[in-house]
């Protein structure tokens, strides 16, 4: 079973504006991580999923569910990644009606994903690299 | 189990106005924060009397279904000709105007919309806030909807 925030990794790494790799290929190795900074000293975005709010119950035991995600960016650049949290912001800030698995059978429904404030630079690492998190409320039901 | 799955969340949902009836052109307003459809309401005429069965109340609908307000808060935007003047104009001449409402999510069932009068055009210009105005329709007819496509 993929996890809601394994789609939302897909998803990132699907933009066009280049945010990063979801799924690595022989050309492009992954840049987009789930709960686990590798110990590597690229550039990277690490998905860090956190308890978010009660979900809506209904009485037929379906819910819509709202967990938040903390997104981490590691960067080389000058910038720290400040830039690359923008980018993903415009990615993920007000996207809706997002359905996967796009291939089959819709399982599940994200209804909408919103920034719950801007970027936030918090200096280096160890290192070198600076990073930046910002935190989205997602909103989600399944099949 | 149901299918929540089909649930909607209201973003990004359409306020759509045509300054001539639902037979003329609409056109999305800018800057919708909220929107709240007509409500519908029927009553009921009490037939309960002397011989009523168990002295349970007894009734019959009335034969009119009425509508309620729509109303609908924006950002006023100073350029924008249905925020500067149609919607105000529209109620200061009594005129005829078309309502729509898009609601957010895949196209079935979406839209309602129909003919109806303006009935309040109201801005408030807080101290540290943007400026917004509220307005709200009365509905004539009967609203077509919730329908997966419009006419118009």
């Amino acid at each position: 079973m993929t996890l809601w925030i394994e789609y939302l990794g897909q998803y990132l790494g699907s933009s066009t504006a280049g945010i990063g790799v979801w799924t690595a290929t022989s050309t492009a190795p992954k840049t987009i991580y789930l709960n686990n900074l590798p110990g590597s000293t690229t550039s990277l975005i690490v998905l860090y999923p956190y308890a978010g709010t009660a979900p809506d119950w209904t009485m037929d035991q379906a819910s819509i569910r709202h967990p938040r995600l903390n997104i981490a960016v590691y960067s080389t650049s000058a910038d720290g990644g400040y830039q690359k949290s923008i980018d993903i912001r415009t990615r993920l800030d007000h996207a809706h009606e997002l359905s996967y698995p796009t291939s089959t059978t819709t399982t599940i429904k994200f209804s909408l994903i919103k920034a719950l404030g801007e970027p936030e630079y918090l200096g280096k690492d160890d290192i070198g690299r600076g990073y930046c998190v910002t935190n989205y409320d997602v909103e989600y039901s399944t099949n | 189990m149901s299918t929540l799955i089909n649930g909607r969340n209201g973003y990004p949902s359409i306020f759509s106005f045509s300054s001539n009836g639902s037979s003329g052109t609409f056109t999305d307003m800018a800057g919708i924060l909220t929107i709240v459809p007509p409500p519908h309401t029927k009553g009921t005429i009490d037939m309960s009397n002397h011989g009523t069965t168990d002295g349970y109340d007894q009734c019959i609908p009335q034969g009119i279904t009425r509508t309620g307000q729509i109303s609908f808060t924006a950002i006023y935007l100073s350029t924008n000709a249905q925020h500067n003047s149609l919607v105000k104009e529209a109620m200061d001449n009594g005129t005829r105007i078309g309502w729509k409402i898009t609601m957010a999510g895949t196209s079935s069932n979406n839209t309602l919309y129909g003919d109806g009068f303006m009935t309040e055009w109201t801005p408030t210009v807080p101290f540290e806030d943007k400026i917004i105005f509220a307005g709200a329709i009365k509905p004539t007819g009967k609203p077509v909807g919730w329908a997966s496509s419009t006419t118009t």
